[in-house]
């Protein structure tokens, strides 16, 4: 268990840095700057705001400065002996470049916390309902429900999740009137938000439930248990979920992730000030550092998140031990 | 695999070449015997009998027919009797859907179009030989602009079905080669390649997206001309984004084949590595291939639905099923619903998206040998 957590922890941080010297490159990669719009600046001012984020430096020292081996800052390579890190490994990540006076850490401290709640939120429903619709189309394989139940799991992966959104304003804000149309401030206003980022999940829950547990309803074990006269619940929901969850426990490790990062179209027709904006918005205008800055947090949450379903993997199938992953 | 008795080299002639090694191996019988018995044996290939397959499957094969209607219909778009979907007609009063035999508007054809590549602009032409000035009336309706709603979706359509079908087809190519090979390599560079799509997967597809696409629009910004045509980019961007899942799925397969003793055989009778990864290998991965490409291409028309809803995908006054979507969700507001804005082109992309998620799922099941036995009693 230490030892997994040890290989766990070490990879992440390889990955991480890796993912961040990618990005980096992309970013500066592509043409025009954060200062570069459509009024052009004066160069005088021009060059006073490229020397206050460094953008002068030459590109390697920025990198430095970014990560942060060591302390680069005005005074130089030693200039300030109070910290040997900076930047990334100090957990600092920079100022950002378009919301001017805010760094990235305040941004993300507030607008990340939202995300998180609402994609736990969508999470929670989407692992519930669509397991549900999951074991009851599997255990009635082949009757009129399954196929019903497997066409509304399709449509939900069809239909774009802003349309999804788009329908549940029509009917439950403007037409029932039982939720508030936009906003924030109360539990109610997350319902339909999280109702509309949790919708494919929960339908490719469902899909990947039913195919697991069909698979798993003929494997040799499930046979011994029906033959040794368990009732056919037990028989679903302990013997074959448990074998029949693996696919779908694979597929929610990455899908988490870019829920609870948040969505901006979810995000831009409830007007919820969540994360999922700054991923398109900061890329957009190339704001550096936020950009690098969402960046991270999502590869740390998809290794984590890998990580975490690598470990329950070992806890549903007896065969796959910790020590081999 | 049944069709692998076909598999001994054979040279340009026909005549089939025996290693001194394996006619040696055989214990004198008679290779040519034994040939013929392999013969014999040989089944239909696999691509026919999966073929045969999905035909018995009733909502596959419906999925297929429906597809290919749709398909038909947003190809022969411009030869259709269809308004333009770009005229405006600006009037005080929305026009409604109106069932066609009540439909009395008698507006006229005009073919104001945005720049048309040669093909479709010769197909333009055609439409008004045959038909002249007629055009059909507003059957579901018009947007907003006064622009006629069933053009725009089956224009839309058109667009949306050809940016899927480009994309995936780049990412299957990406995703085979890169799979494949690092399947077969093996070892170091296998590892590599494989931690290379790891890091891939770690970035967030929308950083991926528009650093992609503002690095190949940012020229073409500055010097105003068109260096790139930002179609092509727009395919390769996200033919280039979706390839990450099909070489890990190729990479998977092409290793069980390494393995497997038809591949030993044909190794040790002395085939070359390019000869196993044609003969053997390619066929034998095509089924997987086809699958994820019906499943590549529903996930790549929601992302062009994404990108066009946020106004990176395709640009007015082109149209496709993402704008159209983006323009219904608009229509609902608290003021006045425009209730067709938002129904017939989220039913039409539904309804594509639906037969293709049907079609991937009779595939997989066509494809799956074992999915033979699962269903034989």
């Amino acid at each position: 268990m230490i030892g997994f957590l040890r290989r766990r922890a070490v990879g992440l941080v390889l990955t991480v840095w890796i993912v961040v010297t990618c990005a980096f490159a992309m970013m500066r990669i592509v043409p025009g700057g954060p200062f570069s719009e459509e009024r052009k600046l004066p160069a005088a001012v021009l060059a006073n705001v490229e020397a206050r984020y460094h953008l002068d430096w030459p590109l390697w020292r920025q990198y430095l400065q970014y990560v942060g081996p060591l302390n680069l800052d005005e005074h130089g390579l030693f200039g300030d002996r109070e910290r040997v890190f900076g930047g990334v490994l100090a957990g600092d990540l920079g100022p950002s470049f378009r919301y001017r006076d805010y760094t990235v850490n305040q941004i993300l401290a507030e607008s990340l916390p939202l995300s998180l709640a609402l994609g736990s939120l969508a999470l929670a429903w989407a692992v519930v309902l669509g397991g549900a619709i999951g074991v009851a189309a599997a255990a009635c394989r082949g009757t009129k429900l399954d196929l019903a139940l497997r066409l509304g799991a399709a449509l939900g992966i069809a239909l774009p999740n802003f349309v999804v959104a788009g329908l549940l304003v029509l009917v439950f804000a403007l037409t029932l009137g039982w939720s508030p149309i936009a906003g924030s401030t109360s539990f109610a206003h997350f319902v339909l938000p999280s109702l509309a980022l949790g919708a494919p999940v929960a339908a490719y829950v469902a899909r990947l439930v039913r195919s697991g547990l069909v698979e798993a309803l003929q494997a040799d074990w499930v046979r011994t248990a029906v033959a040794k006269g368990l009732p056919y619940r037990t028989v679903v929901l302990r013997h074959g979920l448990r074998a029949g969850l693996l696919p779908t426990v694979s597929y929610l490790g990455p899908a988490s992730a870019g829920v609870l990062t948040g969505s901006l179209v979810i995000e831009r027709i409830f007007a919820l000030p969540g994360a999922g904006s700054h991923f398109v918005a900061s890329a957009l205008s190339r704001d550096y550092t936020l950009a690098l800055g969402v960046t991270i947090v999502y590869s740390v949450l998809i290794y984590s998140l890998n990580s975490l379903v690598d470990f329950v993997y070992t806890r549903l199938d007896p065969r796959i031990a910790l020590e081999e992953l | 695999m049944a069709d692998d008795t076909r598999s001994a080299p054979r040279d340009a002639a026909g005549t089939r070449e025996t290693p001194r090694a394996f006619r040696d191996g055989l214990g004198g019988r008679d290779v040519d015997a034994l040939w013929i018995e392999a013969q014999r044996e040989r089944g239909a290939p696999v691509s026919q009998r999966a073929w045969q397959r999905l035909k018995r499957n009733r909502p596959a094969w419906f999925a297929w027919c429906f597809l290919c209607v749709v398909g038909i219909a947003s190809l022969l778009a411009p030869l259709l009797p269809l308004p333009s979907p770009k005229t405006m007609r600006l009037t005080d009063r929305r026009p409604v859907p109106v069932w066609p035999w009540l439909d009395k508007s008698k507006t006229e054809f005009q073919a104001d179009y945005w720049e048309l590549n040669p093909v479709d602009a010769a197909l333009v032409q055609v439409r008004t030989k045959l038909y002249g000035k007629f055009q059909t009336g507003p059957w579901l309706g018009t947007d907003a602009r006064g622009r006629d709603l069933l053009a725009r979706i089956v224009w839309g359509s058109r667009k949306s079905l050809f940016t899927a079908i480009a994309a995936a087809a780049i990412s299957l190519g990406i995703g085979v080669t890169w799979g494949a090979w690092a399947a077969l390599k093996g070892g170091r560079t296998d590892r590599w390649m494989m931690r290379f799509v790891d890091v891939l997967y770690s970035l967030p597809f929308v950083f991926l997206v528009i650093t992609a696409l503002a690095l190949v629009d940012a020229p073409r910004a500055n010097l105003g001309e068109e260096l790139v045509d930002r179609e092509l980019v727009f395919f390769v961007v996200l033919g280039a984004v979706f390839w990450l899942t099909m070489a890990r799925v190729i990479r998977g397969q092409v290793l069980a084949l390494k393995s497997s003793d038809f591949v030993l055989a044909s190794r040790a009778m002395g085939a070359s590595t390019g000869w196993i990864l044609r003969r053997h290998v390619l066929p034998n991965v095509f089924g997987t291939a086809i699958v994820y490409l019906t499943l590549t291409l529903p996930s790549v028309m929601l992302a062009e639905a994404f990108l066009s809803y946020l106004g990176l995908g395709v640009q007015a006054p082109e149209v496709s099923f993402g704008l159209l979507l983006a323009d219904g969700v608009d229509a609902i507001n608290a003021i006045h619903v425009e209730w067709w804005l938002f129904a017939f082109p989220a039913t039409a992309m539904a309804s594509v998206l639906l037969a293709l998620f049907v079609l991937g799922d009779g595939l997989r099941d066509a494809f799956d040998v074992r999915a033979k036995e699962r269903t034989a009693p």
